[in-house]
């Protein structure tokens, strides 16, 4: 047991308040790292008693209460690498007022959350990294200058290897020791896929490695290699899923209109209109009239979008990529045709700008080309909203008496609760499908 | 081949460090006759670590010369009489006495060529001595060898055993420039093997007196038996270290400290001079800067500690660079962590 | 013709040919070029075409002057930052002095010493030197290897009064007279060490000095180049039979300020004072004076050399003006020889 070096070793119980800092246990020992608290923020302890377990070069020691009191004000978390010396914790004398007693719950909150930022933080997720579409194409690995100078000669994507350096840096050796005579998957080693290509703007297959494992044996499974595109769509979307709050809205709207529509504009064009383009169009359109759906979640407020800027989701082999058409109330159909056919194109050849993926306001995503009937879109962080669309489904009604068929669409709408309310977001879904099952209602909007 | 082991055909015999010293001398000064010797307790003497013991038998007190306690003074005067005709060699008891000559050396010896336009020189050498651990207490142990490498103009040499100091000091007699020769004062009754022949030594030309792979360790002075006994350490834990030693500052030969960089990854450098804005920084930043992308780890530095040299033996003790912890620090480093 | 200010053109040159009266005459001419080099400066400086400071010595011509000529081409100065007159008065010209002023490539140090730091080696000038009293320790080792070598040359330090308080100045005379070193220490009192008068300096007597390490000293109107040059002439003498060092103090007057930039200068000297000095201790106007009485000249000769060398001076101007900069390339040469 090693005691916790103090300031004051004379005192051992006494008035005065005494921190607790990392100990340094071993000469040239710069860092110590906190395994384990023992007690808690609040709890009563005593001299002597162990208080927490630390980790530095590779010996593990329990340090003990260096006085009698409350322990308050930790600063630093399991897991947290702390410069030795640095003060952790501090133990109040008895009867001594904690500063948090005099706090209410949320101020106590806060402060235990502003505790919770240490000196070095393993593995937590950047909380201020506001994972937009241009910021979630570039995270860095860890690795030294020699590690990615090799990886640069030789093709090697960084983010497959696993780094056995400091903080997980990737060294020359985890390098060599990764095999590297056979380089990542890209796109660009797609395999063909034995089923034909499915129609419809931009669809890939992803790609599949052949050595996976059936799951059930007991061999290990093989680990994927992942894109960083595919790293960042998991990032951004496990955000979205965790923190955003979401409710779902769902319409069922008579496309008969829309389809009659879309037929009409196609043979008075060149350019190829698509149900995505009529769609961004009528989307557009509604958002200009309803902008607390063209809004984001920022620091706390609510951030309502200029300019209507939509993006559609669209699938590669590397995962999802979300390109934006900019300024899509401004466009007319045929202009939206040609940007949304410039971006599909684009997408599919792995070569989409940072403009491209940028300032997103809104997401449509369409599923129905793959014959989903409809399914709960997550919504894409900061954005309020996103629609989800299935697939044309002939929907049996009874109109007097007689069974028709009647095509319908299932639209679901996601929001985010702290920017939009079930309310308002039923009123743009109107409005949407207002313009879906009479289009000419278009033209009463600019 | 290091400079260490001398090949057979050569004969050698063994001489201290300190009689290295002398023979240069008093090999310089029957070669040219303008070479005098000015210094505190030169002659009769032989100076307090009595390296200069008979040279004034042989050459007389007109070339070896007592001065009055006047640094600053016979620094000077060394100075002028290097741009007249003469080839001073200087001596400065303690390197912590640079402070003293400071102006001798920076504004004028250091800068006389290059303010005339070329047309004055100063072939002076100034011989002074580094290294702590005899208990003299802090104005009397340090290592200031950064002090004098930072100016434009001057020369530093660095020499750690017999026969690089021999042919190095030759050497700075020669030189037309202005030298700062400076003499490990704990190491002059090391041994080692001296060419009976005469020879000079280059500056500028690195030594390597250890080859390995897995880490560059480039050692000065004094810190090169400390690097050495650290790489026996090392080399039993299997990591086999590459020692060069720079012999001189200023020139200072980075190709070899480079590409001996460029091979292993990792680079550690050691100097007796206080860690803070030392000859290590500026060789670590000449390192990572050429050698950046081969590098698998950070360049680390080893130097005194940034205390004033204390009086108390296990103080002082401290305070300086030892193997166990250059060991230490190469193992952490070739570990990755 | 015989007019009332004098005699003619031949009958001087028969006075001074019989008496030796030439040297007077040079030495008034020589004080001329000092003269019109200083006034040429400060218009240079204060018409914006030269760069940094520069020191006059206006009022100081005939120190310079008498020393200089009691020297050889082949005996060695050193100088202060206030060295035009020493440069020009060893044998320095003009063109190259204006050259260098204005860091030009044809200048005496290729543009890179500047005012401060003009060296002349061919006229055994080592330098102008910008550290107060470093010149002292420069020209006492100069007259170290002097009587080393045995050339019997000797060395003259220029310094001002300022300098005594320089410690380096006692180490080098001690030095000097222990070892009877053949150096002159001129030392040069305007009075003023920059903007302080100098009895507010200087404790005691300056004339103890050198006293107090045996050697002699005198001291004279620094105004009078004949009494200069008389002083001057005698301690060379001394000097150059290796009786050892002297000590030579003349009293003198700068007219000008500090700088060229310390125009108002009231504040620490009066306006009255130089007025006073200027109309009756001019060094030049007391020896054309002396020159008319001594009929070796006439005002008609004296007016033509006054022209002439006006004119040399503004050629010399001229010529600096239009010199080339040094070529880029050279701002790294000669760092080492």
């Amino acid at each position: 047991m090693a005691p916790a070096i103090y300031a004051d070793k004379i005192l051992t119980g006494g008035t005065v308040a005494k921190p607790v800092i990392m100990p340094a246990l071993g000469m040239a020992q710069e860092t110590g790292t906190l395994l384990r608290w023992l007690k808690q923020e609040g709890d009563t302890v005593s001299a002597g008693e162990p208080l927490l377990e630390i980790e530095t070069d590779k010996a593990t020691a329990e340090i003990e209460a260096p006085s009698s009191g409350t322990l308050q004000q930790i600063k630093a978390a399991e897991g947290d690498i702390i410069p030795v010396g640095q003060q952790i914790a501090i133990i109040l004398p008895p009867g001594e007022p904690s500063e948090g007693d005099q706090k209410d719950a949320s101020v106590a909150a806060l402060a235990a959350e502003k505790a919770r930022e240490p000196i070095i933080n393993k593995g937590a997720a950047d909380e201020n990294n506001s994972l937009t579409n241009t910021e979630a194409t570039e995270r860095k690995q860890l690795a030294s200058p020699k590690a990615r100078r090799m990886a640069r000669e030789k093709g090697v994507d960084l983010a497959n290897i696993k780094g056995s350096g400091r903080g997980g840096a990737i060294l020359s050796r985890d390098l060599e020791a990764s095999g590297w005579a056979n380089p990542a998957v890209t796109s660009r080693n797609l395999e063909v896929q034995s089923n034909p290509e499915p129609s419809g703007p931009g669809k890939v297959r992803p790609a599949e490695s052949q050595n996976v494992e059936k799951a059930g044996n007991s061999q290990p499974r093989e680990t994927l290699p992942m894109s960083r595109n595919w790293r960042v769509m998991a990032d951004r979307l496990s955000k979205g899923w965790t923190v955003t709050p979401h409710f779902y809205l769902r319409r069922e709207v008579k496309v008969s209109e829309f389809t009659r529509w879309r037929e009409e504009i196609n043979s008075r064009t060149t350019t190829k209109v698509t149900v995505t383009d009529m769609l961004v169009r009528f989307v557009a359109s509604s958002l200009s009239r309803h902008p607390h759906l063209n809004a984001s979640w920022t620091n706390g407020a609510i951030a309502i979008n200029e300019t209507v800027n939509i993006g559609i989701a669209v699938g590669t082999s590397d995962g999802l990529v979300v390109p934006v058409i900019h300024n899509a109330s401004r466009l007319s159909f045929t202009e939206t045709a040609q940007r949304r056919s410039e971006l599909v194109k684009r997408a599919r050849d792995g070569k989409l700008t940072i403009e491209d993926l940028s300032d997103g306001t809104f997401t449509i995503s369409n599923l129905g080309m793959y014959s989903i009937d409809n399914f709960d879109p997550i919504v894409n962080p900061p954005q309020a909203a996103i629609l989800a669309v299935g697939r044309v489904i002939e929907k049996i009604v009874l109109i007097e008496e007689k069974a028709v068929t009647r095509p319908v669409w299932h639209l679901t709408l996601a929001c985010d609760h702290r920017v939009v309310d079930g309310v308002r977001g039923a009123e743009f879904l109107q409005s949407l499908v207002e313009l879906i099952e009479d289009p000419i209602r278009i033209l009463l909007y600019a | 081949m290091s400079t260490l082991e001398l090949s057979a055909p050569v004969e050698t015999r063994e001489l201290t460090f300190g009689q290295a010293i002398y023979e240069a001398l008093a090999e310089e000064m029957r070669r040219d006759e303008r070479v005098v010797v000015l210094g505190e307790d030169v002659a009769e003497a032989g100076t307090v670590f009595k390296v200069l013991s008979g040279l004034v038998d042989e050459f007389g007190t007109k070339r070896v010369i007592d001065t009055p306690i006047s640094e600053p003074g016979f620094t000077g005067i060394g100075v002028g009489a290097a741009m007249t005709g003469l080839r001073p060699v200087i001596d400065i008891m303690f390197g912590d006495f640079l402070t003293l000559v400071m102006d001798q050396l920076v504004n004028q010896a250091a800068k006389t060529h290059y303010m005339s336009g070329g047309k004055l020189k100063v072939p002076m050498v100034l011989r002074t001595t580094l290294g702590a651990t005899r208990r003299s207490a802090a104005q009397h142990s340090q290592s200031l060898q950064a002090l004098v490498s930072h100016i434009p103009g001057l020369k530093v040499v660095l020499p750690s055993t017999p026969y690089d100091a021999k042919g190095l000091l030759k050497t700075a007699i020669r030189d037309d420039n202005p030298v700062v020769f400076m003499e490990d004062k704990m190491n002059y009754q090391q041994k080692g093997h001296v060419p009976a022949e005469e020879y000079i030594l280059p500056f500028g030309v690195a030594d390597i007196k250890r080859a390995g792979n897995d880490v560059t360790v480039v050692a000065t002075s004094s810190m090169v038996t400390v690097a050495l006994a650290a790489a026996n350490l090392l080399a039993a834990d299997g990591i086999s270290a590459e020692i060069i030693d720079p012999r001189t500052t200023v020139p200072l030969d980075s190709a070899t400290l480079i590409s001996s960089a460029k091979k292993t990854g990792r680079a550690v450098v050691i100097d007796e001079g206080h860690r803070s804005y030392g000859v290590t920084a500026e060789i670590a930043a000449t390192i990572a800067e050429h050698a950046f992308y081969y590098l698998d780890a950070p360049v680390l530095r080893f130097g005194a500690m940034d205390v004033p040299i204390p009086f108390s033996p296990v103080l002082e003790d401290l305070t300086v660079p030892t193997p166990e912890q250059v060991a230490a620090g190469v193992r952490k480093l070739c570990s990755g962590n | 013709m015989t007019t009332k200010e004098g005699i003619t053109n031949e009958q001087a040159n028969e006075n001074r040919g019989q008496s030796g009266g030439e040297r007077w005459l040079h030495m008034y001419r020589q004080m001329r070029r000092i003269r019109w080099f200083e006034q040429n400066a400060n218009e240079l400086y204060l018409s914006a075409k030269m760069p940094g400071l520069t020191h006059l010595s206006v009022g100081q011509e005939a120190v310079a002057v008498g020393v200089c000529e009691a020297l050889q081409p082949t005996d060695y100065i050193t100088s202060t930052h206030r060295g035009h007159g020493h440069c020009l008065a060893k044998g320095a010209k003009l063109d190259l002095m204006f050259a260098e002023l204005l860091g030009k490539a044809p200048g005496y140090c290729r543009g890179k010493g500047g005012s401060m730091h003009i060296a002349d080696q061919e006229h055994g000038n080592l330098g102008a030197n910008a550290i107060v009293g470093a010149g002292a320790a420069i020209a006492t080792g100069a007259a170290f290897s002097a009587k080393m070598l045995g050339n019997q040359r000797v060395a003259v330090c220029f310094v001002g009064e300022g300098a005594l308080g320089q410690g380096l100045l006692y180490e080098v005379m001690n030095m000097a007279a222990l070892w009877r070193l053949p150096v002159l220490y001129l030392c040069e009192n305007n009075f003023y060490n920059e903007y302080t008068h100098f009895t507010q300096t200087t404790a005691g007597e300056i004339l103890a000095r050198p006293a107090a390490f045996g050697i002699p000293a005198k001291e004279v109107d620094g105004q009078d180049v004949k009494a200069v040059f008389g002083q001057a002439s005698q301690f060379v003498d001394r000097l150059r039979n290796g009786d050892g060092p002297a000590f030579l103090l003349c009293h003198t007057y700068r007219v000008h300020g500090h700088h060229v930039g310390d125009i108002n200068r009231t504040y620490y000297r009066s306006k009255e004072e130089e007025q006073e000095w200027k109309a009756k201790r001019d060094p030049l106007q007391i020896h054309r004076d002396w020159l008319l009485q001594e009929q070796y000249t006439n005002e008609e000769e004296l007016a033509a050399m006054d022209r002439e060398i006006q004119a040399e001076a503004e050629a010399a101007v001229q010529f600096a003006l239009s010199a080339p900069y040094p070529d880029l390339t050279e701002v790294d040469q000669h760092v080492y020889a």
